[in-house]
């Protein structure tokens, strides 16, 4: 026998030994629910009056997380980037599948999608290769697309926040990254909710307490489908590397993450509270307007093709929404 | 009442039943391929353990496309332990269930490892 749910006896789903919680399928559903709610309040990062936008990749974490923002109540839409990636088993039509197939069984919510290739005429590895940024791996231009399109698409469709689905175990790899390399400038701003700023919406990330096996554990018991295979470029990425370390200090020292998160965020208040910014003057890009550091081109657009640039003022998504 | 169901073969996690006399007994625990839905009672059971494969006698254990065959007895995260990954990088099913890890194997379980660490980052 499993062990048992502390709070009916039925056989366990999941234990989490840091909390020394173990709970069966229906305890745990209404955990995580209660928990993010929990976080989006103590952490400020919303209320029921804003519109709030979720980057869903198709993955266990994000469709989770717009699940249960859903399940609270919020006004929440996703928005789904199209990069083009197909890794031998159509990793990016897989993703956007899974996305539609989650926002049609939901009518309350809207699904906006933007393919990158049929946007700008190219997938995000052919950018990646004619720019030659990024030592043959596409993930450096990949990240500096989806911000750039995402505070865009937010900003245009008049929504305030832009949550993500990062667990713990993504921002405990990040630390732990940032921390080895004594990062100043990157720890002082690693935090579960990034103010807004002119031109950029407010970022949270509400699953930021949870392990990476209850965003899982989460997805299964609600029967969301997620893309299970990773996109082919993330194979070796340093991050995987430090949360398969991380889990083995986990496995001797349960609770070694989650402590590891929260004395952070506690140092963090005095280590950082005459932390200044230096200060950079920004301006509108010259073609999207978007606030960039250096006068003319924003990163973005200077990444694209002269003739190409004109469609970033005009690209929109197009919207899913459940014929339910 | 129901069925007389006469498994020669593939009796898989049937110790249990064999313990308790002659019970109802979801016949979908007996898996594959006598699969069904609904209940049937079990009268008899004969089973012919020289003809019983490798497969009926241990533990299947998968992950993606790796399988290996382990003996039963052990709980899922000492199964885990014994082939070398850390129970933490996963999430356990048995005979299709989501289970906690603490459960212990019986021949003829199917245990499912399903990954839980992704490139992590690339979300935002
Ligand atoms: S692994 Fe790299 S290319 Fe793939 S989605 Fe993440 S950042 Fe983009
Ligand atoms: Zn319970
Ligand atoms: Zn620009």
């Amino acid at each position: 026998m499993p062990r048992k749910c502390r709070k009916c006896q039925r056989p366990a789903v999941i234990n989490m030994r840091q909390h020394k919680l173990a709970l069966c399928a229906d305890h745990f559903q209404e955990w995580v629910v209660n928990q993010t709610e929990r976080f989006i309040k103590k952490y400020r990062m919303f209320t029921h009056d804003d519109r709030v936008l979720v980057a869903v990749s198709g993955g266990k974490d994000s469709l989770a997380l717009w699940d249960v923002l859903l399940q609270l109540g919020y006004q929440v839409d996703g928005l789904y980037l199209g990069l083009g990636i197909d890794g031998g088993f159509g990793y990016s039509d897989e993703s956007r599948a899974m996305c539609q197939a989650f926002a049609e069984k939901h009518p309350e919510t809207t699904l906006h999608v933007l393919d990158i290739p049929t946007t700008y005429g190219e997938s995000i590895p052919e950018m990646a290769a004619r720019t030659r940024r990024g030592k043959g791996k596409p993930c450096s231009v990949c990240g500096l697309v989806k911000r750039h399109e995402m505070n865009r698409i937010a900003h245009d469709l008049g929504y305030h926040v832009l949550a993500t689905g990062h667990n713990l175990d993504d921002e405990v790899a990040v630390l732990f990254q940032n921390t080895l390399n004594w990062q100043v400038g990157y720890l002082a701003r690693q935090a579960p909710v990034l103010p807004e700023s002119p031109g950029f919406a407010r970022k949270v990330k509400p699953f930021c307490r949870f392990y990476e096996r209850e965003t899982a554990t989460y997805a299964i018991v609600r029967g969301i489908d997620y893309v299970y295979d990773e996109c082919p470029f993330a194979e070796g990425a340093t991050t995987i590397y430090y949360k398969e370390l991380l889990n083995r200090l986990e496995a001797d020292k349960p609770g070694a993450k989650l402590h590891f998160y929260l004395a952070f965020l506690k140092a963090r208040e005095t280590l950082f509270a005459h932390w200044q910014e230096e200060h950079v003057e920004l301006h509108p890009c010259e073609n999207c307007g978007q606030p960039t550091s250096a006068p003319g081109l924003c990163t973005f657009c200077r990444l694209l093709p002269e003739e190409v640039r004109p469609r970033v003022r005009h690209a929109q998504p197009i919207m899913v929404k459940s014929m339910l | 009442m129901g069925a007389r169901v006469d498994i020669r073969y593939r009796v898989l996690g049937i110790r249990v039943v064999l313990k308790q006399g002659n019970i109802q007994y979801p016949i979908s625990s007996i898996q594959y391929p006598y699969s069904h839905s609904q209940f049937v009672e079990l009268q008899s059971v004969h089973v012919n353990h020289a003809k019983m494969t490798t497969q009926e006698k241990t533990v299947l254990v998968t992950l993606r496309k790796q399988r290996w065959q382990v003996e039963p007895g052990k709980t899922a995260r000492q199964v885990i332990q014994s082939l070398d990954l850390n129970p933490e990088n996963y999430l356990t099913m048995v005979n299709g269930q989501l289970t906690d890890d603490s459960v212990r194997l019986k021949a003829g379980d199917h245990l499912k490892l399903v990954a839980v660490i992704s490139g992590g980052a690339h979300a935002a």
